[in-house]
């Protein structure tokens, strides 16, 4: 499943997947594997994304 | 970044020390013809296993000051978890396939040579590389798990 919301929230902060990989430590296919939903981060990568992002855990990965 | 630097100098350090042990070695022994192996050369040849690995460090010291961005890629893709997941996937089968391979060595071996069995040391030593990468997994898995167990 694709995860818009956390595209949104970089697209927001005006950061490029390069920009936000670099944030995390990871490479720019992680980020668009992750965004695309081929990729399941483990709960260290979300958190990591979630505080480059500064939103919550619930905010980018929560699904109802 | 740091830690690579440090890493690297660490790397550098004890294979220069260890070359350099070796290779005195080499010469103090075919100089005064002390005979540890057939040809004191061998020791000499084997110094530079520790220096090209120094050399190594060496070339990833000078990248990492001249091209510190290309280093940083480098480290990123090493610490990447969806990497390293894939890469770990595949030492696994590897090891499987290898796993396989020696057992198949192993029956062909003893199918092919029955006087062998229990009396020839190599017989023994294809025995134990086919048991051990079972065994060591087996080890190692009970090592990681009561590592992960244990209060920080």
């Amino acid at each position: 499943m694709k995860n818009k919301r956390m595209k949104i929230a970089r697209v927001e902060r005006d950061l490029s997947q390069e920009q936000l990989a670099n944030k995390v430590g990871v490479t720019r296919q992680t980020i668009s594997m992750i965004e695309s939903g081929h990729y399941n981060p483990s709960l260290k990568l979300c958190l990591a994304i979630c505080q480059a992002l500064n939103r919550t855990l619930n905010d980018l990965f929560w699904e109802e | 970044m740091n830690k690579f630097i440090k890493n690297q100098k660490t790397i550098l350090i004890y294979n220069l020390i260890f070359g350099l042990i070796l290779l005195a070695a080499g010469i103090i022994f075919s100089l005064n013809n002390v005979k540890i192996l057939p040809d004191n050369k061998a020791i000499i040849a084997l110094s530079l296993m520790p220096f090209g690995v120094a050399l190594s460090a060496i070339i990833n010291l000078a990248l990492g000051r001249k091209k510190p961005h290309s280093i940083e890629k480098v480290l990123i893709r090493n610490n990447d978890e969806r990497i390293r997941k894939i890469k770990h996937k595949a030492e696994a089968k590897t090891l499987q396939i290898l796993s396989w391979a020696l057992s198949i060595v192993f029956f062909g071996y003893t199918l092919s040579y029955p006087s062998h069995a229990f009396t020839n040391p190599i017989w023994w030593s294809v025995f134990a590389f086919m048991l051990a990468p079972d065994l060591l997994s087996v080890m190692f898995e009970i090592f990681y798990s009561r590592k992960e167990c244990l209060p920080e």
